[in-house]
Formats: C-alpha cells, sequence, structure tokens
C-alpha cells in the first residue's frame, strides 16, 4: 500500500513540479516585459529551461532540463559585469535560489544574444553560501 | 500398452522436476520480490523527507520578480552612492552618527542586490544622517 501511495505521490508531484517550474518562468518572463516596456532596464530578458551542467547535479535536480537560463536580448556582446550583475541578483534572492533547487534547476545560466560568451552558477552552492552567510 | 506406460512415467518425472524447480525459483522470486519492496519502502521514507523539505520551501511566500528584473541593472549604481554617503568616517568625530553609518552600511551591502531594499535604507540614512 505504501509502495502504492508513494507512486501516486510521485505522479502528483511530477505534474505540480512542472506547474510551478512554469510558473515560474512565466512570472520572471513577465515581469521582464514589464520592466521593459516600461524602460525601468535598458535589456529585454528571458527565461527558459534548458540542459544544465551534469556536475552540478543535486538531490533534486531534473533529468533532462535542469538548467534555468536567462537570455539577455541586448543586441550586443554584454560585458562580463553586466552578465554577473544578472547572475548575483539572482542568487541574491536566497528565497528564488531555493525554490530552484528544490523545483529541479541546478545551473543558472546568463548569456546574451550575440557572441558565444556566458557564466553559470551553480545553484545548490548558492544555497550552502547562503545559509554560511545568514549564520 | 508399453508405450502408455512410457508416457506415464514420463508426465510424472517431468511433472516432479517441474515441481521442484518452480519451487526454487518460487523462492529465489520471493526473496527478489521482498528486496525490492525493502529498497521501496527505504526509498519512500527518503522521498517523504524531500517532499517535506520541498513542501516547505515552496510555502516561504511569494518572489518579487519585478524587483528582482529590475535590481539587475539599476542597484548597483544606487549601492555605490550609498555605500560612498554613509561610509562611518564621514561622520566622524560624532560617535552617535558613525554607530548609525556602520550599522547602514553593512545593512546596504548585505541589500546590494535588492533595488527595493536600497530604495528603504536611502530614506532611512536621509533621515538619520541627513545625506
Amino acid at each position: 500500500m505504501a509502495i502504492i501511495t508513494n507512486l501516486w505521490n510521485r505522479i502528483i508531484e511530477w505534474f505540480e513540479d512542472r506547474q510551478s517550474r512554469a510558473a515560474l518562468i512565466r512570472g520572471f518572463n513577465r515581469s521582464a516585459k514589464e520592466a521593459f516596456v516600461h524602460g525601468e532596464v535598458p535589456v529585454l530578458m528571458e527565461a527558459s529551461v534548458s540542459r544544465g551542467d551534469p556536475s552540478y547535479r543535486h538531490m533534486y535536480s531534473k533529468m533532462l532540463d535542469s538548467g534555468f537560463r536567462i537570455k539577455a536580448y541586448a543586441g550586443r556582446q554584454l560585458s562580463k559585469q553586466d552578465i554577473m550583475a544578472i547572475g548575483a541578483t539572482i542568487l541574491a534572492n536566497d528565497t528564488l535560489v531555493r525554490r530552484m533547487v528544490v523545483l529541479g534547476w541546478d545551473t543558472l545560466q546568463v548569456h546574451c544574444d550575440v557572441g558565444n560568451y556566458g557564466c553559470q552558477w551553480r545553484l545548490y552552492e548558492m544555497i550552502m553560501i547562503g545559509q554560511q552567510n545568514n549564520k | 500398452m508399453d508405450t502408455i506406460n512410457q508416457m506415464v512415467d514420463t508426465l510424472a518425472v517431468s511433472s516432479q522436476s517441474g515441481h521442484s524447480g518452480i519451487n526454487v525459483w518460487m523462492i529465489v522470486a520471493f526473496v527478489e520480490l521482498g528486496i525490492i519492496i525493502l529498497l521501496l519502502l527505504v526509498r519512500g521514507k527518503q522521498d517523504n523527507a524531500k517532499m517535506e523539505a520541498k513542501k516547505r520551501v515552496l510555502q516561504e511566500g511569494d518572489i518579487d520578480m519585478q524587483n528582482i528584473v529590475t535590481s539587475a541593472f539599476n542597484a548597483e549604481p544606487i549601492y555605490k552612492e550609498l555605500i560612498a554617503k554613509c561610509h562611518p568616517d564621514r561622520y566622524a568625530p560624532d560617535e552617535a552618527k558613525m554607530a548609525i553609518a556602520d550599522a547602514l552600511s553593512s545593512r546596504i551591502t548585505k541589500s546590494k542586490h535588492d533595488l527595493r531594499a536600497l530604495a528603504a535604507l536611502r530614506q532611512e540614512a536621509e533621515e538619520k544622517l541627513n545625506i
């Protein structure tokens, strides 16, 4: 009986996770679009799901789509400082990072639409750093 | 008649051997099933702990995405301005103000990437330090 319950819970969890992941990405994209339209930010950003770095895996990681990718439509190659600033802002929000981790993301990737340059961070590590800072 | 007897013997032997074979393999199958159930139960317990932790995290409250997006590009200039204006050395030798500036500086550093928090800190600094 416990096995059936666990299996059922896993099925429900899978659907809930998909919904929560989609809601998080939609929320980010909506806010990014609104901020760009109102002139609050100079660059349009778009979040999507990608293949994460397999070496960044943790206990909640999704099998295939474990990367949270932010693409900045700047029309030019952004500097490393700009890319790092986008990443740092995401990582500074502990609640968001924790939520991303439990929803199966293990890698945060930021890059722009021009060039091949980008940065990526290991999300689980950021939680550990956050916990140390809070202590 | 001999042929019929032979057939009956053969059937008896085969059924005997088949029966004993099923018993051995049945035991093996039951042992395997037991191991699988045990593993699933152990894993189920781990999953429950995992799900509890996940539930707690998901109930932490709403995330201000608008603030995160705008902070990505607008927080740094405000941070630099505030951290310069609230430097404790600027208020020497007034020790009371230096203490306030020191506390504010550490909070500003913590909120380096949070535009909303920096705006609140600026207001606080204006009230307490007259920046």
